[in-house]
């Protein structure tokens, strides 16, 4: 009785936590489809109309064709970069490695405010402010970090002996990361490309500071909320929240997916 | 020159702390079947990386048929190693990793599979051909190891250890198969190891090494009979040593004066009176029925039955503990019991000292 009354205790538990994190975004998916023009209860219908209504505005396609530029960019930036530098944590011991790490993990733990400004500051200076360029460049910075986690995670996996036998049976340093680190580490680089890209796809504070005219879609949705409170903007948080959802959850699935290691 | 296939001169291997490999110096015939053996951290694993390229020694040279090889890098010089652990690529199937070697050399395709698959037969592997490296046994991958070593047609095979990952069983198979191997192939195979009886049972020559130096050179038997060095007697095993000074010393003979009394042996050259020496007897020169003309007498305290043949420690009464090696039908026939006093005795012939 007691053993039973706990479990349903520990679920209502999770169910509370589910709820909480949850209902502000079923809000929004559900009242994207509200034929109303106010969120309220009962609801009034179910309508595509405020769907319709973004598709029909140049400005939110533009800035959705920028944000997909950029978290494109950003991703194969930062798994590039993500990938080589967990290479390197792997395969080389070296004065200052520790402190090479530290720096790799600072970019996102800077509040997006300092460095949207430092940033705005930085690329004023050289001449690219107000570029979709300096928005890549700013999010490829925080999301290499991740990439690397992510990668440096699959790497640990391989034992140092494998690599060196490739070597040893006549592989150039080239061949051995083509032919031995790389299939090693497939998913894991998939996966760094998906979480990259949400990274960029979400970020609003840099991409606003360093941005100008070049709007990417969350600067859109705070740029629409100035002027009026709008259905519109609900049927673009839940493409958003779509889009981001799947890359997160493709990224959760590959990095589960079980591959040989022996 | 002398015959010598790959020559190590003065290898030294340094690091910070410590030095792993000291003053090494080796000449590794054409077609023999070498052992490198001794203690972990005796550096012989760092002497076979170096010869593979995979470390750089801090100063000496090695020559391949005369021909410096430390500027040669790791991937042209054509030592193809089978590691402890197997190094299997786990994201190739069995084929591919046999094949990954030749698609290195810029072999066709074709080619390849078809070398690929004399290898995958000469060592039984044809079922498990397109199979993945995790649904291998310990032995199957033993295997695939070795084909991928062999599929070049090295000089040289070097093996780090490759039976130590492998139950006793599959050990015993697998040396026999490895010793057929060499002689098939007639090339060179390095082999690293920490047991005796792999090294003694497989190799021409076997080298101790303890602490980065080369304690001896010799053939199993040559190391078995005749330790050069205190080292090396108590590193294979069975023998007894008791520490002692040179009391007197005739031409090829000596008395050993220790804290047990005093006993006749053979020398060692170099031998001066006084100096501080090892009196060595081997375990199975030891009798039980007093036959032998030096005796010391000790008390049972344990034994060790393999088999036919049991091992005896008798505790000596300074503390010490000897060890008896016999056939278990002879110890049976004693009647012996623990804690008994008993009799051991050999021959000063049997008896030898060594430099401490």
């Amino acid at each position: 009785m007691q053993a039973r009354c706990i479990y349903f205790l520990e679920r209502l538990y999770l169910l509370i936590i589910f709820g909480f994190i949850a209902t502000p975004i079923t809000m929004i998916v559900l009242f994207s489809f509200n034929k109303d023009r106010f969120p309220g209860f009962p609801w009034s219908g179910f309508s595509l109309r405020w769907y319709e209504a973004i598709l029909n505005e140049p400005m939110v396609i533009e800035s959705a064709i920028n944000s997909i530029t950029v978290g494109l960019s950003t991703a194969l930036g930062a798994t590039i970069i993500g990938f080589l530098a967990a290479y390197v944590d792997y395969r080389y011991k070296f004065r200052g490695k520790t402190a090479l790490n530290l720096i790799v993990a600072i970019p996102p733990a800077i509040p997006p405010t300092v460095m949207g400004i430092a940033l705005l500051a930085f690329f004023a200076r050289i001449g690219l402010f107000g570029e979709l360029k300096a928005i890549a460049i700013a999010h490829i910075a925080i999301a290499s970090s991740f990439a690397m986690a992510l990668i440096s995670l699959r790497l640990k996996e391989l034992d140092t002996s494998i690599e060196s036998a490739a070597w040893n049976l006549g592989a150039s340093r080239l061949q051995g990361i083509v032919f031995v680190i790389l299939p090693h580490c497939r998913t894991a680089i998939l996966a760094a490309f998906f979480l990259s890209f949400a990274v960029s796809f979400d970020e609003f504070m840099i991409a606003w500071f360093v941005g100008g005219l070049n709007e990417t879609l969350p600067v859109r949705i705070l740029n629409l909320l100035q002027g009026q409170v709008s259905p519109r903007i609900n049927a673009i948080g839940t493409l958003v929240f779509a889009l981001t959802f799947s890359l997160v959850a493709s990224t959760l699935w590959l990095m589960k997916k079980k591959q040989p290691t022996t | 020159m002398n015959a010598a296939l790959l020559s190590l001169k003065n290898i030294s291997m340094e690091y910070s702390n410590f030095i792993a490999v000291d003053d090494l110096n080796l000449d590794i015939k054409k077609g023999e079947f070498i052992s490198l053996m001794g203690p972990s951290g005796c550096g012989k694993s760092t002497t076979l990386r170096m010869m593979a390229g995979l470390d750089n020694p801090t100063s000496g040279a090695l020559y391949l048929d005369g021909e410096s090889q430390l500027e040669v890098p790791t991937e042209k010089r054509g030592m193809p190693m089978v590691w402890q652990n197997f190094a299997l690529f786990p994201f190739l199937n069995v084929q591919k990793n046999i094949e990954f070697p030749l698609k290195m050399q810029g072999v066709p395709s074709e080619a390849r599979s078809k070398k690929a698959a004399e290898w995958i037969e000469r060592m039984g592997l044809t079922e498990f051909a397109k199979r993945n490296i995790s649904q291998l046994s310990g032995g199957q991958r033993q295997r695939v190891a070795l084909a991928r070593a062999l599929v070049t047609e090295p000089r040289i095979l070097l093996l780090d250890e490759p039976l130590s990952a492998l139950d006793s069983h599959l050990r015993i198979k697998m040396q026999t198969e490895l010793v057929r191997l060499h002689k098939e192939l007639g090339i060179t195979f390095i082999y690293v190891t920490h047991s005796q009886s792999e090294a003694f049972t497989m190799s021409d020559r076997v080298v101790i090494m303890n602490q980065g130096k080369v304690q001896q050179i010799g053939t199993p038997k040559q190391i078995y009979r005749a330790p050069n060095n205190a080292f090396v007697a108590e590193f294979i095993g069975m023998n007894n040593l008791i520490p002692g000074a040179v009391l007197r010393l005739e031409d090829k003979t000596a008395e050993i004066r220790t804290d047990l009394g005093i006993f006749k042996a053979r020398s060692f050259v170099g031998a001066q009176k006084d100096t501080p020496s090892k009196l060595v007897i081997a375990a199975d020169c030891i009798h039980l029925d007093g036959s032998g003309e030096q005796k010391i007498s000790g008390k049972i305290s344990g034994e060790e039955f393999v088999g036919s043949v049991i091992t005896l420690f008798i505790e000596l009464k300074n503390g010490q503990e000897f060890k008896v090696q016999k056939q278990q039908h002879e110890v049976e026939s004693l009647n012996l019991k623990y804690g008994a006093d008993l009799t051991l005795s050999w021959n000063a012939e049997n008896a030898f000292l060594l430099a401490s």
